[in-house]
């Protein structure tokens, strides 16, 4: 054979090859059927122990694998869930709480109130995850009888009962069975962190079936579920934690995905929307977006350049810029949260005022001298835009802007000291809690040197008019010492306020039906990408 | 012996810089600003529980101290706790070190044989048009960053012509064989599951070849002008002359002593692939150790961060040893102990 014959015969070769690899893939993707469950993508690792875990990912498994005692309602309410009921003394510093009977662990244990003490008691000993809501309320926790739950606190928090809804119920003897001897609290060893890594111990619609760190969670249907299922609810879900654009692009294509995760870009988003059979769902997450302003460095110490600084902001341009289809912020209170203001008139875009409220400055003149350093975390793409738009309208106002973006570890080794944190900060606040109380409560003195107040307020009078709405039990008395604060905080104007932020998937609307498509979503974390709120009808997707 | 005294000699200086780079990036790790602890617990978390976590990881002692706690850690086999993943660092690393591994071993089996091929390919048939295409589509190799490959790759045969798996290293209907070599598809082929190997293999082609390209590229570029370039040396002529075939002298004399550049090259390459997997790994998800380096660093995970770079530090060193052992066997001239 010559050189040209040999130099065929490997090309066919080649080619025959490479065409039979894929014949034979077609194998796979035969067996790849499209069952009824749903894959979605959001923020990974989540931490399946209740725990540990508070972030968005570990928020969602909470709310799909365990129950708490209430559950949180699209208008900002709270229902009874693992409750029969609840009782408030008066002073409101007892909660008698009635379980529901019958409701099991994924085990076939029957969940009852020791559970509810053992996993009280267990979030508040390890401190981590949403433990920081109950460490300084909660005093003591008993049981009485294997239905009757009984929670003291130390002071009255009205708030309370909608931090009931991060309580998740653990099954004690399961996890007890489980604990490492070689752990930190004494007694119960590591407290069965080890093993909730991987594995559940909870009582919800769904159980976990397989945990591969760094490659997906599985969870089927629990059938004993004490709550049933519609016939259409997925059968189980698969949470896996890639965000890369290409890869979600081709996910959903191949409707091998269902949710897409929210922190696609709204190139990507467009691009997702074009594929036949996906819609985009936008709705409010609950979570606040603003540039924080510290209050103890010149210039933005002056109360007049802070609301120079507002003034001259241009809303419009983040609105339609950066985030289309966001709602305008214009108080410290997400709309979406129980205990807002509606009323309220924030600070809009106005020259004039921006520029008379200079001139009362003692700063006036001389903004060469005192530039504002304006800092975000540089892994967030988005806050450039944001930081441009600030800075090209305070030099309308001939107040220099340096940019200063930093990493995440930096800016939070930063914002812990007060001469170290920058004269603004571009910072997304999340709620704690569905309640009006978690954006209030971030001015206190105590959340100073966290990237939760950059601002450094340190206000006595703040802080005082903080502590004693929390601790008012009627909740429309509570909501109205709320707005005072909120006119008072807009009135020193620590912060600027951008846009109530807007979350936003690309899901397969051909063949799923999700509840926050059609109604106002949830405004706790996790409650938006809840399988029983979904219904899935396979048969409808095309090839 | 002499290789032997070599080995060992190597070894000693591997341990030497092995040690530098572990105080290196030990120090690196704790000058970067930022709370490790904080990071992990939230800005909420209380300050004893920060503490706590500080007191754990003995971040509230001296510089010296934590080194040494760290140290006899290591050489005990013990890295510490990730803070991202809340499991023992060394847990994480035998779970995904493993599909890092078979993704680098494919690679580079592709690199190396692809590279060699084109290479003698494109010298047999030097300045014809199969040259010109192999060195054209060589060039674009070289310059094209292996992520861009794997976009490529998984809108082509992911999506418009979706006949290869794209995400994972099995399909989500399937389970994994029994863990032997953390290797899946070694692992399959041990226990006997035919469809899991074939499921593994074909959710392994995409990555492999999309991480193989760059170094593939640059192995059969440097085979092309280090042949050419033997070619005309006198040996070569003075084989002719005695009247050997040609076939003979293109394949005995010409590629062996041809082939060290590239396997120094391919060496380095091979190392590199550790590194560059990383964005491979997440356009397909897959559950490796390079992806998994990234996301620690991004959390300051201080204990898995450190556990990665002497893992790769090692690898690197221990690719230089291999590599300077082929390049003595395929030119004895080459002294090892020098």
């Amino acid at each position: 054979m010559n050189k040209r014959g040999k130099l065929f015969v490997i090309v066919i070769a080649i080619i025959v090859v490479s065409f039979l690899i894929p014949e034979a893939n077609l194998a796979y993707a035969k067996v790849v059927k499209r069952d009824k469950s749903v894959v979605f993508s959001a923020v990974w690792p989540p931490q399946l122990d209740p725990a540990v875990g508070q972030g968005f990912g570990s928020a969602i498994c909470y709310a799909n694998i365990y129950d708490s005692i209430i559950f949180p309602q699209s208008d900002g309410t709270t229902t009874n869930h693992l409750a029969e009921n609840i009782i408030v003394s008066a002073d409101g510093l007892v909660y008698d709480i009635t379980l529901k009977k019958g409701v099991k662990f994924h085990n076939g244990d029957e969940l009852q109130a020791e559970d509810v003490v053992f996993s009280m008691n267990r979030i508040k000993t390890i401190g981590e995850g949403f433990g920081y809501l109950f460490i300084p309320t909660v005093k003591a926790i008993s049981s009485d009888g294997p239905y009757q739950v009984k929670i003291e606190l130390n002071k009255a928090f009205g708030p309370f009962l909608a931090t009931l809804v991060n309580l998740y119920i653990l099954n004690e003897d399961q996890v007890m069975a489980h604990i490492n001897p070689d752990g930190l609290y004494g007694e119960f060893g590591d407290y069965g962190k080890e093993w909730l890594i991987t594995n559940d111990a909870g009582s919800g619609p769904y159980m976990v079936t397989e945990m591969r760190i760094q490659e997906h969670l599985i969870a089927e249907r629990f059938v004993d579920y004490w709550a049933g299922f519609d016939a259409n609810n997925p059968d189980k879900f698969i949470f896996i934690g890639t965000a890369e654009p290409v890869t979600i692009r081709v996910m959903m294509g191949k409707r091998e995905l269902e949710i897409s995760d929210q922190w696609q870009s709204e190139e990507s988003f467009g691009a997702l929307d074009k594929i036949k059979g996906v819609d985009l769902v936008k709705f409010l997450s609950g979570s606040t977006l603003g540039i924080q302003l510290n209050t103890k460095r010149a210039p933005t110490d002056d109360v007049h350049v802070r609301r120079a600084l507002a003034y001259i902001m241009d809303y419009e341009g983040i609105i339609k810029g950066v985030y289309p289809g966001a709602s305008r912020l214009v108080s410290p209170v997400s709309l979406l949260m129980p205990g807002s203001d509606p009323t309220i008139v924030g600070y809009d875009t106005n020259l004039a005022k921006a520029e008379a409220e200079l001139k009362l400055s003692k700063y006036y003149g001389k903004f060469d001298e005192y530039p504002v350093d304006i800092c975000w975390a540089a892994e967030w793409v988005t806050a450039d835009k944001m930081a441009l738009l600030f800075q090209a309208s305070a030099a309308k106002i001939g107040v220099k802007v340096n940019i200063a973006k930093q990493p995440w570890a930096k800016m939070i080794s930063d914002v812990s000291n007060m001469e170290t944190t920058a004269h603004a900060n571009i910072l997304t606040i999340g709620p704690h809690y569905g309640e009006a109380g978690t954006f209030i409560s971030r001015y206190l003195s105590s959340s100073c040197g966290t990237w939760e107040q950059t601002e450094w307020l340190q206000d006595p009078e703040i802080d005082q008019m903080i502590y004693d709405a929390l601790g008012t039990v009627d909740d429309k008395e509570r909501y109205k010492k709320y707005s005072i604060i909120e006119h008072k905080i807009l009135d020193i104007c620590p912060t600027i306020f951008l846009v109530d932020v807007l979350e936003k998937h690309a899901y397969q609307a051909e063949y799923l039906e999700w509840g926050v498509a059609k109604s106002k979503a949830i405004p706790v974390q996790g409650y938006n990408i809840y399988m029983r709120d979904m219904k899935i009808f396979p048969e409808r997707a095309k090839k | 012996m002499r290789t032997i005294k070599f080995l060992l000699k190597r070894l000693a200086l591997s341990l030497i810089v092995l040690f530098g780079l572990s105080v290196m990036i030990f120090i690196l790790g704790r000058v970067v600003p930022g709370d490790p602890a904080r990071m992990s617990l939230g800005a909420n978390a209380p300050q004893e529980t920060v503490d706590r976590m500080r007191q754990q990881m003995h971040l509230d002692e001296p510089l010296v101290v934590q080194y040494g706690y760290w140290f006899s850690g290591i050489i005990q086999g013990d890295f510490g706790k990730s803070l991202y993943t809340k499991r023992p660092v060394i847990v994480d690393l035998t779970e995904f070190f493993p599909a890092t591994l078979e993704l680098v071993i494919f690679s580079g089996l592709l690199m190396g044989l692809g590279g060699l091929i084109l290479g003698i390919i494109s010298t047999k048939f030097n300045n014809t048009w199969v040259d010109n295409i192999i060195r054209i589509v060589s060039y674009l190799g070289v310059v094209t960053p292996s992520f861009v490959f794997a976009i490529i790759f998984l809108l082509i045969f992911g999506y418009l012509w979706p006949i290869f798996p794209t995400m994972g290293r099995l399909s989500q209907y399937l389970s994994f064989p029994p863990n032997h070599t953390g290797l899946l598809l070694i692992d399959s082929l041990i226990a006997g599951e035919w469809e899991t190997f074939w499921n593994g293999f074909s959710h392994i082609i995409l990555p492999a070849i999309a991480l193989a390209l760059g170094g593939m590229s640059q192995e059969a570029r440097i085979t092309r002008s280090s042949m050419l370039d033997n070619m005309s040396k006198d040996y070569i002529l003075s084989h002719r002359a005695y009247g050997i075939p040609e076939k003979k002298i293109f394949y005995k004399y010409l590629l062996k002593p041809s082939l060290i550049p590239t396997v120094t090259v391919f060496g380095l390459d091979f190392a590199v692939l550790f590194g560059n997997a990383f964005l491979v790994e997440m356009v397909f998800n897959w559950p490796g150790l390079s992806r998994y380096g990234i996301n620690v660093m991004l959390q300051k995970d201080l204990n898995a961060i450190s556990a990665v770079i002497i893992l790769l530090g090692a690898i690197f060193v221990l690719m230089n040893i291999v590599t300077d052992l082929v390049v003595s066997f395929l030119d004895p001239r080459i002294q090892l102990a020098d």
